[in-house]
């Protein structure tokens, strides 16, 4: 039992670390990783990833918050559709079977894949295409929003306004329910939407999501909670190796270049989807 | 948004040591074959900080927009709080 407490905090440490390096949160190693290496059931693991997903939030956000990089508005906005998505999600999660829920999370494996290679080659630049303008803006309704983008120094500073909200507002409902199905964090989802399709400046979107993922985490959490589909020694051991995972994962990522961590992390990727695979044509 | 700013990421980042505290004690415990009540309890308590501090951050913003007196953020906080609320109800009567 001790050596096994020893490898979870191990394994969620790992996942973290890697996670946060990259911007992803430590759900997409982690549920893998305890599934794979050491035979948890896929439920579980999802359940004890989704407890952590709330830890790496609050620290993401209490350091984004003092940055003033979290657009509020727009994180309570989406955020109702995200509660909504991770409830249903986690809902059919519980009723699923283990293999239905291991198939999936290879498909969300196979499209990360190519979305961390497009980043390996592009860069951090290539998703940011906010639309700032100058000048104080006033709103006329409730998806109608608008942000300060605190990093930009122009005099007066630099707004933009949150385009396509109501296309995003829904696409949170996916974020949320693939959250709630799998214990990954939904940001994989939601940063780009934001970015892409809402055009809120990168950072904010990280930021934002950072908030959103909390409570998808909760909301997910509690079902599996309520189903009694959790371990409490493995979730706590995972928690804690996971968060402190991401809090040296947050800092080490200012000192080593985020593109051999993305490689690495690309290649962790390719090799727990063989794996995953090989699990799933076995059973 | 003022203090709020400044106390907001504190009250989280405490929350979440003093969470990440009783899970590691209680996990210590557990390793060192200790009080399986005491464990149980620390482990117990650790998640339930935890889970709660999302909570209280948007309580805290509530309080604050409701000072501000905007009335929209502090209906889509209520909102979000009571959907989590109906949420965990609707769960649990279905079960």
């Amino acid at each position: 039992m001790d050596w096994l407490i020893a490898a979870y905090i191990l394994t969620g440490w790992c996942a973290g670390l890697l996670g946060s390096m990259v911007g992803l949160g430590g759900g997409i190693i982690v549920v893998p990783a305890l599934t794979l290496l050491l035979n948890v059931n896929i439920k579980n693991a999802v359940s004890s990833s989704l407890i952590s997903l709330v830890a790496t939030s609050v620290m993401s956000v209490s350091v984004y918050a003092e940055r003033r990089l979290v657009h509020y508005r727009l994180g309570l906005v989406f955020v109702f559709t995200t509660i909504l998505g991770s409830f249903l999600g986690s809902y059919v999660g519980v009723y699923l079977d283990p293999q239905t829920v291991m198939i999936c999370f290879a498909v969300l494996i196979g499209a990360a894949i190519p979305v961390m290679t497009v980043r390996l080659f592009q860069g951090e630049k290539y998703i940011d295409r906010s639309v700032l303008r100058t000048g104080p803006v006033t709103r006329t309704g409730l998806l109608e929003l608008y942000g300060r983008y605190p990093a930009d120094d122009t005099e007066g500073g630099s707004y933009y306004r949150v385009r396509h909200a109501k296309a995003g507002a829904a696409l949170s409902t996916l974020a949320g329910a693939v959250s709630g199905l799998l214990g990954v964090g939904g940001g994989i989802i939601q940063v780009p939407m934001l970015n892409g399709l809402c055009g809120v400046p990168v950072r904010v979107a990280t930021a934002t999501s950072a908030f959103m993922i909390g409570f998808t985490g909760l909301a997910g959490a509690t079902t599996y909670f309520l189903y009694e589909q959790f371990d409490l020694s493995m979730t706590g051991a995972v928690v804690v190796g996971v968060t402190v995972g991401s809090w040296m994962g947050s800092r080490l990522a200012l000192l080593i270049r985020t593109r051999a961590i993305v490689g690495i992390l690309i290649a962790v990727l390719v090799a727990t989807l063989v794996r995953m695979v090989i699990r799933i044509m076995a059973i | 948004m003022g203090r709020l700013d400044e106390w907001y990421p504190r009250i989280m980042r405490r929350g979440t040591w003093l969470s990440l505290g009783c899970l590691g004690a209680g996990l210590l415990m557990q390793m060192g074959e200790q009080d399986a009540a005491a464990v149980h309890a620390l482990l117990y308590g650790g998640l339930a900080i935890l889970l709660v501090l999302p909570v209280v951050g948007l309580l805290l913003f509530t309080g604050r927009y409701a000072l501000r007196r905007d009335v929209e953020m502090v209906v889509l906080s209520v909102f979000v709080v009571l959907m989590l609320l109906v949420g965990t109800v609707v769960l649990h009567v279905s079960k």
